[in-house]
This record gives structure tokens, sequence and C-alpha cells, in this order.
């Protein structure tokens, strides 16, 4: 992990909100344009930038690799008791894993992409209640 | 009698600069010794504060009332936590934890 001095945090806990945002947007376009697959993996990038956003907002700290994700999303789910944060992140990571290996129907893709749509909700305002802090 | 007084002469005037065996001098020796304190602490943070997340060294001295190493630190419990105030006493000859505490919050 890279630790990044406190002026610099917000700034790029900003950047990786919007990113995030922007993310559930294209995956919303993705599912109209037919596309589930892509769908999924957008949904799998806000999730992956929503928690750099919080990890950056909350400790300044980088996370550069998957298995980081993992540990991070079993950590907020200890710290805050809500179950719903790593459950929803394994379906995140089900639909990232869908994206080159494809298995899954366009109605699981459909019904992990709402679970999805309110992780993404919850990062952003525990991100955003960090950064007012 | 003027040589002997010459050689008393440097003696007395030479500058002092104790240097170890390896070339280390007593500074570096030191910071060394500042650098390992510090390592011993975070891992104690870590593993028996449950404090997993490091901040920041504010300060690293021998304290003068028990002549051991004190550092005092920030760090933090979880990742939605504030980062807290610790300290930590190291005896300087073993290296072990004396005393442990989180000082504010």
């Amino acid at each position: 992990m890279t630790f990044v001095e406190p002026i610099d945090r917000e700034e790029r806990a900003r950047a990786y909100l919007n990113q995030s945002l922007e993310y559930l947007e294209n995956a919303s376009k993705a599912f109209k344009d037919g596309n589930p697959e892509k769908a999924g993996e957008f949904l799998w990038g806000s999730v992956a930038t929503a928690l750099k956003a919080l990890v950056m907002a909350k400790k300044g700290i980088e996370v550069r690799s998957h298995s980081q994700f993992w540990e991070i999303a079993r950590e907020l789910t200890r710290e805050t008791g809500d179950v719903s944060i790593y459950e929803n992140y394994k379906e995140a990571n089900s639909l990232h894993n869908n994206f080159y290996d494809s298995r899954l129907s366009l109605d699981d893709i459909k019904n992990s992409s709402k679970k999805i749509a309110e992780l993404v909700k919850k990062l952003i305002s525990l991100t955003e209640d960090a950064l007012k802090n | 009698m003027i040589n002997l007084f010459i050689c008393l002469h440097i003696i007395t005037f030479l500058p002092v600069n104790f240097v170890y065996k390896d070339g280390e001098t007593a500074v570096s020796q030191t910071l060394d010794d500042a650098r390992k304190v510090i390592e011993i602490a975070r891992d104690y943070a870590a593993r028996s504060m449950q404090a997993s997340y490091w901040g920041d060294v504010l300060e690293c001295e021998i304290d003068k009332e028990t002549n051991d190493w004190k550092v005092v630190f920030t760090a933090s419990p979880g990742l939605l936590d504030p980062y807290y105030k610790y300290e930590i006493f190291i005896d300087p000859k073993t290296g072990s934890v004396k005393r442990a505490r989180r000082i504010e919050g």
C-alpha cells in the first residue's frame, strides 16, 4: 500500500468518487446497449473505485491489489456490522469474473446490479462523511 | 620535556569522536537504535493494541525518569476509526515493551 500525505487525500478521494459514479452510469448504458458482461465489469469498477475513495479519505492509503479489496470489504463489514457490504462486494466480484468467463444470465446480472448500486451508495456516503471531518 | 609537553597538549585537545568497531559513531548508533525501537513499537501496536493503521511518530527519545525508550505515535484501530495518540516504553537493553497505552481518545 502507498501512503499519501493528508494534503493530497481529499483531491484523490474525490477523483475516485467521480470515477466510481461514472462507471455506474456506464454500466447503465451498457445494459441499454445489450451488453450485460460489459455492464458487470463497469459495476465492479464502480465498487473498486468507491472502496479506493473511502480508504484514501480515511487513511490516505492507495489500494493497489485485488486481494486488498477483499480485506477492506471484510474489515468494513466487521466495523459497521453491515453484512450486506461483504455479500454485495462478492456479487460485484462475481460480475468481474463473469466478464472474462461469461456464465451468468442477464437476470443474474440485473439482480446483482441493484445490490451493487446500493453498496456503491453506502461507500460514497461513508467517504463523504470522512471528507467532512 | 618539551616533547612530553607537546604530546600531553595533543592528547588533551584531541577531538573526541567515539567510533565503534564497525565504523559507526555514537550518533549513528543512536539513530539506528531509534529506528529499531520504532519498528518494535509499530509491531507491538498492530499485534497487541489493535492499532493496525500506523500514523506518525510524534516523539522518540530516552525517557529521563526511567531510562527506557519512549515512543509517542498516532495510530488507528480500524478503517473507519480516527487516529489516536499512543505511547510505548521499551527496555533499551532487551527491546521488550515495558508499558504501553492509548493516551487520548
